[in-house]
């Protein structure tokens, strides 16, 4: 919406010379002024025209100042046109309030007193100035408004459809995943098979270097096929149906602890569990993260019979467990790196593994909702935590 | 009266795989057992219900090892094939195969398989798995099939 650099003053008098006087009085004062003779001609130009102030004569043949008042306030786009009467000296005081009543906001006496005329304009002006200005930047408050409503719409359609998209591609990725494992694993087998059995069919006829080929190979198949293995593992967390159910956490625990006796035995390890809870979970998918922890800490160890606690505490809202270890430990800088998808933090040969296990765990835990995290100042060695948030 | 003693036939069994690879890999562990019984193979699952459907009663196989996936027709459907068909149905089913998924276990089961073994990933592994699904299946006194 456009204003008017100028604002414009609306004359109306029957009398030209009476006119001539306004706009002598008027003319430097940068307004534009529109002439009317008459009351209907005023209202015609009010049709067409947007107008700071009307001066009105009173006294005017056939339709007089307060008819034609009357007529302005009565249209919507004019109720609140500011007018100003001229009206001749002697005028009676109730004529003057029904001047009011029209709808005047002022009166002024003939003779007109230029200057007095002049301020009142001045005012008036600014007043309609400062009310176009408004007008403007409300229009404009009321475009932005519509903008960003309608960014917003946008952006969130642009969301929705991006999250549907990544759900997908999430879906697809995850069955790739499947796929290719189980058709990597195949290849895998019979190359691991054929290679055992050429070795059998040699066998005596190896020299020490050849045997010992051998064996790198076969190794590096059994570690590419756990690779499979746990890979496989990771991508199935998150796929399909949640089959949530009642856990009791001590049986869990300790029936990964029987999965994992051989490697509890041979490293002498000692392993406390303390008061485990019955919480709501998907007993599988927790059972890895337990077992992952647990295995973990009795793999990173500096020799030595590793020690290990698992505990649980309640706290607002959800289960805080914690796997407490005695072993090498893991500077904070690496907190993050040790969650991420084959992050590993030492040479394979020290300390064997795929750097899948701890992302396993937080995907895990994620998928309940909870969180993994390191204890940020351990007495020694590490202390891994998760949460399950209590279901309602 | 006198009855007639039937010879007994050697014991058959149709190896239905894919892969010429584990075929021979299979057949080797096969050949280590001393057990007198012919071999026959199918390299896809169409080839498979041919086979059974041009074999006489009396002379159907006594044991499928049978691999899931398969060329034209694939594992789950001969075996729904074969278990919905009332000539077939009694020849046991063992689905011999790379995937360790729980959800194809649980399907061939459904199907009416009669053991799942997964393949395993060390040679001799492999063909202890094979000797003893023969040792099982064909080892047993009873006549499993033709009835």
């Amino acid at each position: 919406m456009e204003i008017a650099a100028n604002a414009k003053i609306l004359i109306v008098d029957d009398e030209p010379n009476n006119l001539l006087a306004l706009e002598a009085i008027l003319a430097d004062m940068g307004t534009q002024l529109v002439r009317a003779y008459s009351g209907k001609e005023a209202l015609r130009h009010l049709l067409k025209d947007d107008f700071a102030i009307i001066l009105l004569d009173v006294q005017m043949p056939t339709m007089d100042g307060l008819e034609t008042a009357a007529l302005i306030r009565e249209r919507t786009l004019t109720r609140f046109t500011p007018i100003i009467f001229l009206t001749a000296a002697g005028r009676t005081e109730t004529e003057i309030s029904r001047g009011y009543e029209m709808g005047a906001v002022d009166y002024l006496l003939k003779p007109i007193i230029p200057e007095i005329l002049r301020q009142k304009v001045r005012v008036l002006v600014d007043l309609f100035q400062m009310n176009a200005e408004i007008k403007r930047l409300n229009f404009e408050l009321i475009e932005s408004n519509m903008d960003l409503e309608r960014r917003v719409q946008d952006r969130t359609a642009a969301l929705e459809a991006q999250s549907l998209d990544l759900a997908r591609s999430n879906r697809e990725l995850a069955q790739f995943a499947t796929a290719a494992s189980h058709d990597l694993q195949e290849p895998l087998r019979t190359l691991s098979t054929y290679l055992q059995l050429l070795g059998k069919n040699n066998k005596g006829r190896l020299s020490a270097d050849d045997q010992e080929i051998f064996g790198v190979v076969l190794d590096s198949a059994r570690r590419m096929r756990q690779l499979i293995i746990d890979l496989l593992a990771f991508s199935q967390v998150g796929v399909g149906e949640r089959k949530p159910g009642q856990v009791d956490c001590g049986a869990l625990v300790e029936k990964v602890l029987d999965q994992i006796k051989g490697m509890v035995e041979e490293r002498g390890a000692k392993i406390s569990v303390g008061p485990m809870p019955v919480l709501n979970a998907e007993a599988v998918l927790l059972g890895q993260v337990f077992q992952n922890l647990i295995g973990n800490a009795l793999k990173f160890q500096k020799g030595g019979a590793p020690v290990v606690e698992v505990s649980a505490r309640q706290e607002q809202g959800r289960w805080v467990f914690g796997v407490r270890d005695e072993g090498i430990g893991i500077a904070p800088e690496h907190f993050e790196k040790v969650f991420e998808l084959f992050g590993r933090l030492h040479a394979r040969d020290d300390y064997p593994g795929n750097g899948l296990g701890l992302s396993l765990c937080k995907k895990v835990v994620e998928r309940h909702g909870g969180s993994i995290w390191l204890d940020p100042t351990p007495a020694k060695g590490s202390t891994f935590y998760f949460s399950i948030p209590h279901k309602g | 009266m006198m009855e007639t003693v039937m010879p007994q036939r050697a014991r058959e069994i149709l190896l239905v795989e894919d892969s010429p690879d584990d075929l021979k890999m299979v057949l080797l562990a096969l050949n280590k057992s001393e057990r007198r019984k012919n071999i026959a193979t199918s390299m896809d699952g169409e080839q498979a219900m041919a086979y059974l459907g041009g074999r006489a009663e009396g002379s159907r196989p006594d044991l499928i090892i049978l691999d899931l996936n398969l060329p034209k027709k694939d594992g789950w459907q001969v075996l729904a094939e074969c278990k919905s068909d009332a000539q077939l149905k009694c020849i046991p089913i063992v689905v011999f195969t790379t995937s360790e998924s729980q959800s194809d276990v649980d399907r061939c089961y459904a199907l009416g398989a009669n053991s799942y073994v997964t393949k395993p990933f060390d040679l001799d592994d492999f063909q202890e798995a094979v000797g003893m699904i023969e040792d099982f299946w064909l080892g047993l006194s009873a006549p499993w099939v033709q009835g």
